[in-house]
């Protein structure tokens, strides 16, 4: 009898480890895109601050790059980040990144720009990053004109380890949005570092 | 939930010979000013999906070898006889919810006794364990709070257990023979390089009925067994991470047929140290060196040794 139990118990785990994949659906690979940018405003190298949705109202769109200086996603993007910020700035994408990050006593002092051409800004208290639910360093949010959010999620597929051709989640979606189009990816999954917002 | 090396050892070159090689590769990487992102919680529990990984799957080898055993009192001594485990571990996890993860873990269980004119081998799957995690707060998304996770797991007894088993030593027995059921809490906090952890759980191991020829049917039931791990590393700029760690777990009087015996409580503390090397973000190999404390006192009703683990882990973003 105690034979049968043991096996009858062998079974029973055995189909919850066949029906566990079918019972637990996987994570989402993306985030839902909050609506807009609202009235949230950034802190410029020299101290000014600057309502986010008057400098997208200067362009046709405007990426928005979370950035961490100790995470190292956002240092290997670096290069990817300036060659797109540089292709796309002609056709009027504006690029700049975003600290939002808690910063402790002895921490160095940001650089003026996270890459070239990527001006970065100071988002005080993390304000922007919670409206737009932004959790990770490379995080990427596409705004429209008049402060609509298109597009949230990563620069790409790569996280820490480039490889030779990543699926190029942001520069598709600006192109599609250049060309008139929705992205046909408005939402991907972003693989930084945690931001430290607390 | 970190299952604790109670499995022992068989000593092997191989082995070895791959946890000398991550150590040594490990200790080569450049150290630089970063923040430890995501590797180091994989550093003990191996199964552990990091940051952003949805899935993962992974076979984990354990050899230990047992050279002595504590007493009712505590007493170390060394033994006569000789024993090794050698263990596989196949284990998956899955991401659920985004904070969740879930892993199953099955081990196939090798033992060798040798004791007087008796050498034996035996073996076969081990209990199956199903194990899970919760992060309410990840070790780096706050300034000065630590990570906060509640930890819970569930064993099956699908292996042998001892009373069931067939050969003269008993190396067919594979499991506890019991379900068991866990709940804890994770406190881990990475600052700079810097990573460190305490996890600590309760286990309430279900009553049992053991049928002893002659005597009839017993009914045991086991005391409350807790277990604390303490765990601080060094995580690299390129993510890979070594630490060392402590594990104590302690277990109350098991009841006997209604009767409580004084002289079945549990005590083992183990020390070891653990590396992991991740490579191309999906890829990371694991491995640990461990003892248990063979000094009085740090022990008891439990047998005693020294061993190594090495593990192979597939991951999906």
């Amino acid at each position: 009898v105690s034979w049968y139990r043991r096996r009858g118990d062998g079974r029973i785990a055995l189909a919850i480890l066949a029906l566990l994949p079918l019972a637990i659906s996987s994570a989402a690979r993306g985030e839902s895109v909050p609506a807009d940018v609202g009235d949230a405003t950034l802190r410029d190298g020299r101290g000014t601050v600057v309502p986010l949705s008057r400098i997208a109202a200067d362009h046709r769109f405007t990426v928005v790059v979370f950035y961490s200086s100790t995470c190292p996603c956002f240092a290997v993007h670096v290069a990817r980040l300036g060659r797109l910020s540089a292709e796309l700035r002609n056709r009027g994408v504006a690029f700049l990144a975003v600290d939002s990050e808690r910063h402790g006593p002895g921490e160095p002092t940001p650089p003026p720009a996270a890459a070239p051409g990527v001006p970065l800004f100071r988002d005080d208290g993390g304000l922007l990053a919670r409206r737009l639910n932004a959790r990770f360093a490379t995080q990427a949010f596409v705004i429209d004109p008049t402060g609509q959010v298109r597009y949230g999620g990563g620069l790409d597929s790569d996280r820490k380890d480039l490889t030779a051709a990543p699926h190029a989640y942001l520069r598709d979606a600006l192109i599609n949005l250049l060309g008139s189009d929705s992205p046909r990816y408005a939402t991907s999954k972003a693989l930084g570092c945690a931001l430290r917002l607390f | 939930v970190i299952r604790p090396h109670r499995m022992l050892t068989c000593r092997s070159t191989s082995l070895i010979a791959a946890a000398l090689v991550t150590v040594l590769v490990v200790a080569r990487e450049r150290s630089a000013l970063g923040q430890a992102c995501c590797a180091g919680g994989a550093l003990v529990t191996p199964a552990r999906l990091a940051l952003h990984e949805d899935y993962g799957v992974g076979l984990q080898v354990r050899a230990r070898s047992n050279v002595g055993s504590f007493d009712t009192a505590g007493h170390y001594t060394s033994s006569q006889g000789a024993e090794e485990i050698l263990e596989q571990d196949f284990a998956t996890s899955i991401r659920f919810p985004e904070r969740g993860q879930v892993s199953v873990m099955l081990p196939t269980v090798q033992t060798h006794r040798h004791a007087g004119a008796l050498d034996e081998w035996g073996g076969g799957v081990g209990d199956l364990a199903i194990t899970g995690r919760y992060d309410f707060l990840l070790s780096s998304e706050a300034l000065y709070w630590p990570g906060i996770g509640l930890l819970a797991g569930v064993t099956f007894p699908t292996g042998t257990p001892p009373d069931m088993a067939s050969k003269p030593l008993s190396t067919d027995a594979t499991g506890a023979g019991t379900y068991d059921a866990t709940l804890g809490v994770s406190i881990e906090k990475v600052h700079g390089n810097a990573y460190a952890a305490v996890n600590g759980w309760l286990t309430h191991r279900f009553t049992r009925t053991v049928a002893v020829p002659g005597v009839g049917s017993l009914h045991e039931s086991f005391g409350l067994r807790w277990t604390i791990l303490a765990v601080g590393g060094y995580v690299f700029q390129s993510e890979a991470a070594l630490a060392l760690y402590v594990n104590v777990l302690g277990e109350g009087d098991a009841t006997v047929n209604g009767t409580r015996d004084p002289a079945t409580s549990l005590r083992l503390t183990t020390a070891g140290a653990a590396a992991v090397l991740p490579f191309h973000d999906v890829w990371r190999i694991q491995g640990a060196i461990f003892s248990d404390v063979m000094i009085s006192w740090f022990g008891r009703n439990e047998v005693a040794g020294a061993g190594l683990s090495a593990s192979l882990i597939r991951v999906w973003l």
